[in-house]
């Protein structure tokens, strides 16, 4: 959906195109060229990787941005500003900045760097406990989702769970219930994780998610019956 | 009657990374290298 939403918008903004003949524009399906994505180390997508000319990642833009704050992030990039190298040299100035220690956190897992993303959150939400940011909810819902990726469930519910206890009105509060719910079922807990999930649908019955739950909820419920015979 | 700005033409993209590495180093010029997906 955003690879569209950079196709029709920002590269077809004529300012953009004024700015692309500095550069050699290349475009990959990495669905096909799977072997170069993996090179790069491209985990989401659109992922336009900001190369010098011998092929080397000056650094990277993640996601959909529109022509103005795409192009000024390249140019920060070309300057060498704003880079995850750039950043991680100011980290030991900057150690205590909860703002500064996000974005470092989440710059890691645009570069895939998930050891060193998750470092940086775990030190974020001790440096902002009272969620001044704001960004505290997001920080450990991005911790949770990290460990399931490591398949350490135990922390993944762990993380989801502070959300549900601490940040209930939070934005993160729905997919941190689904995700204690996708963590017990990871962990082979099928009967807790159908629980959560009949509980999703139940208290939210409206949602737009409450229907997925609820098939989960009947898968499980099928994986749990004993087949006759058996 | 004012006159209308030019549209510049569109992107021309390179397809394959090894011509695109070419071209870069021929021209002395950084990479724009979009990873993208058909979904």
């Amino acid at each position: 959906m955003w690879c569209k939403a950079l196709e029709e918008s920002t590269y077809v903004d004529p300012t953009f195109i004024k700015f692309s003949k500095r550069f050699t524009m290349t475009k990959l399906d990495a669905e096909v060229d799977t072997a170069t994505a993996a090179r790069y180390r491209v985990l989401g997508y659109p992922t336009i990787m900001v190369l010098n000319e011998k092929g080397e990642e000056l650094d990277r833009v993640v996601g959909y941005y529109r022509a103005p704050e795409f192009i000024s992030q390249v140019e920060d990039y070309l300057a060498g500003r704003n880079t995850l190298a750039s950043m991680v040299a100011e980290e030991p100035a900057k150690k205590n900045d909860p703002e500064f220690i996000y974005k470092l956190a989440d710059r890691f897992a645009d570069h895939g760097l998930f050891e060193d993303s998750r470092q940086r959150f775990l030190v974020f939400v001790t440096l902002d406990p009272k969620n001044k940011s704001g960004k505290v909810d997001d920080a450990y819902y991005r911790l949770a989702r990290m460990a399931r990726k490591q398949h350490d469930y135990v922390n993944d519910r762990k993380y989801a769970q502070i959300i549900l206890d601490r940040y209930p009105d939070s934005d993160m509060m729905k997919p941190a219930f689904l995700e204690v719910g996708q963590g017990f079922r990871k962990d082979g807990q099928l009967a807790n994780a159908r629980k959560i999930f009949l509980d999703y649908a139940k208290r939210f019955p409206d949602d737009e998610d409450a229907p997925w739950a609820r098939e989960q909820a009947d898968t499980l419920a099928a994986q749990l019956t004993p087949r006759p015979g058996a | 009657m004012q006159a209308k700005k030019p549209v510049p033409a569109g992107i021309v993209w390179n397809k394959a990374i090894d011509a695109a590495l070419a071209d870069a180093r021929a021209n002395h010029r950084p990479i724009l290298l979009d990873f993208y997906t058909e979904w």
